[in-house]
């Protein structure tokens, strides 16, 4: 082997030794980001203990490592909580929201590229905690998903037309689903509580509900609430099923359902109008049919018949 | 007094003003915040950037790229930014001379760098892997400080003129930055600014700070102070008229608020005169 190549060879192994060496050392300077006293409060945390930086670093500048760890926390609760989970901070009060981040963020080391991605798991800590709203695991993956859906790609400019069986929920589009009133609370979220709400909690009627959200344009949405009793209806349609078909799946459901037609007969005519004019129902493009939902009516001329087949 | 060069004036563009600067009939240079959009394809954010790019300068820079991590910068994170990049076209993309993660931890912070040889051999690596995948150079910005590694064996000049001698990047200057660490450390700003090589910087930021007990914090939610504002001068003498970009990050900061202190700038550049600039507290005057 010749002389320059053994000094290649020397020199390759010394930057990968000085790499590795460099890595534990910032390793441990991001283990050390956990304050002091997050650990002692946080039982299940998955940091452990870390070995001293301050031997790493310069004496006299070491007492300011806080600094980092103040940062690390302010960046995990209350930008969060001040942004994506914007409106679910009005709902519970910033510094809830900023406490219960916390404890989620801090528990784990988050690895994600993105900020918004620590927050994948949120939703689902938030359910299995005691003493957190009962709504609030909905609220919060609503605003993660509703990010997802105004950040993502624009609908073309399109305007309602009258749904035909064949009709499809567009691709932009979010429903989501719950034991709580969650387009209510959606609707109430974007606004901080009253003085009086703000002592007394807010009353929060406790009936299910779904919330559609609609993206319209790059910069609009509609809202849509779905009661309880069209949830197969909106479930079908956000799966990619067809009108026909998603009113089909209503009508299986709601056969088991007694003495509910007339409730349900208005709710879906109400529906179906909505998300017309939302311009939530797309034609499918190789659609040929344009027969409509409507056209279909009875001579009395109150239930499409989609709906009247619905009906039990 | 030696006339300095008027160099193009810019903000870091925030959400909250997107429709104040749609209404503007001049909109200065707008530095997008790359880390917002990688994941983005659509919304009022791209839709809005669109409009810009029709009427004035764009620049890029991220917080999230890591080129100062040991275990090299990540590729899935290359693959988005490029795609951002791409899309933009913005003049001049930057982020921090830094170390955000590992591998394993992400601390979406700009953590501080050893400056040794070695550190040195790992950060022209990642700078080269990031530039080939973006097909494009890059510029780094030197970071506020608030510790330092033992071991740092090169002054920050040197440090950042070796990084761009062998990688062909540019330097994004930031003199608040510079400022920060010489309250906190007693490095002088100016001693840096002679270091550097002056066809290294493309841009410079400034940007405002608060006075803590015993240091400065680099928190972008203040005024620009008049020790800033004199380094820029001193910059702009020596490197030349690069876009300056004032950053603040404040919560109730306008669009009127940001073009006032732009002209604060603008006159201390024309004629020296700080009367218009935040006055420095009596701590910070002691600690400079």
């Amino acid at each position: 082997m010749t002389e320059a190549k053994l000094e290649k060879e020397r020199q390759a192994t010394q930057l990968s030794e000085s790499r590795a060496y460099l890595q534990a050392q910032q390793e441990l300077f991001l283990h050390n980001l956990l304050p002091t006293n997050a650990r002692e409060v946080l039982p299940e945390c998955q940091w452990g203990e870390p070995a001293p930086i301050q031997d790493q670093l310069e004496k006299d500048t070491s007492q300011l490592f806080f600094v980092y760890q103040d940062a690390y926390v302010a960046r995990l609760s209350g930008v969060l909580a001040s942004t994506l989970l914007e409106r679910a901070s009005t709902l519970v009060g910033q510094e809830r929201m900023e406490q219960l981040l916390l404890e989620f963020t801090l528990r784990k080391k988050s690895s994600e590229h993105l900020l918004a991605d620590v927050l994948l798991e949120f939703p689902e800590w938030l359910a299995k905690q005691e003493g957190v709203e009962d709504y609030l695991p909905d609220v919060v993956d609503t605003c993660l998903k509703f990010w997802a859906l105004i950040t993502g790609p624009d609908p073309e400019e399109r305007f309602p037309a009258a749904p035909d069986l064949n009709c499809r929920l567009g691709a932009h589009c979010l429903f989501k689903e719950s034991r709580f009133p969650l387009a209510d609370l959606w609707k109430l979220s974007g606004q901080e509580p009253t003085e009086s709400e703000g002592q007394q909690g807010r009353f929060i009627e406790p009936v299910s509900q779904g919330l559609l959200i609609v993206k319209t344009t790059a910069q609009s949405t509609n809202t849509l609430t779905v009661p309880a009793l069209l949830f197969p209806l909106a479930q079908a349609l956000f799966a990619g099923e067809s009108l026909e078909r998603s009113l089909e799946a209503l009508h299986v459901e709601c056969s088991k359902l007694a003495g509910e037609q007339e409730g349900i007969t208005q709710a879906l005519q109400d529906f179906i109008a909505a998300l017309q004019q939302s311009g939530a129902l797309q034609q499918p493009r190789s659609s040929t049919t344009s027969e409509t939902v409507f056209q279909k009516q009875s001579p009395q001329g109150k239930a499409p018949q989609a709906g009247e087949r619905a009906t039990p | 007094m030696t006339a300095r060069p008027a160099p193009p004036w810019g903000v870091g563009l925030r959400s909250i003003h997107f429709h104040e600067w749609e209404v503007e009939a001049q909109l200065p240079v707008l530095e997008v915040m790359s880390d917002n959009f990688l994941r983005q394809r659509g919304g009022p954010g791209w839709y809005h950037l669109e409009r810009y790019a029709e009427r004035t300068t764009l620049v890029a820079h991220g917080v999230g790229l890591s080129v100062g991590s040991a275990g090299g910068v990540h590729p899935q994170y290359l693959r988005m930014l490029k795609d951002f990049v791409d899309r933009l076209q913005p003049q001049v993309v930057s982020d921090h001379l830094c170390f955000s993660r590992s591998h394993a931890h992400n601390s979406f912070d700009l953590l501080p760098l050893k400056r040794c040889p070695e550190m040195l051999e790992i950060i022209c690596d990642n700078v080269s892997r990031t530039q080939e995948a973006l097909g494009r150079t890059i510029a780094l910005e030197n970071v506020s400080e608030y510790v330092e590694w033992k071991g740092n064996t090169l002054s920050e000049g040197e440090f950042l003129n070796a990084i761009c001698e062998r990688t062909g990047c540019g330097i994004l200057l930031d003199v608040n930055n510079l400022y920060v660490n010489q309250v906190n450390f007693g490095r002088s700003a100016l001693q840096t600014l002679q270091e550097l090589k002056t066809s290294h910087v493309v841009q410079y930021h400034v940007a405002g700070h608060t006075v803590c007990d015993g240091y400065l914090n680099d928190t972008h939610d203040k005024p620009v102070c008049p020790e800033v504002w004199k380094i820029l001068g001193e910059a702009l003498l020596r490197f030349g008229p690069q876009p300056v970009i004032l950053e603040n990050d404040a919560d109730e900061i306008t669009v009127s608020d940001l073009k006032a202190e732009i002209r604060v700038g603008q006159q201390f550049v024309r004629t020296g005169d700080l009367s218009g600039a935040h006055p420095l507290r009596e701590k910070e005057m002691s600690t400079s």
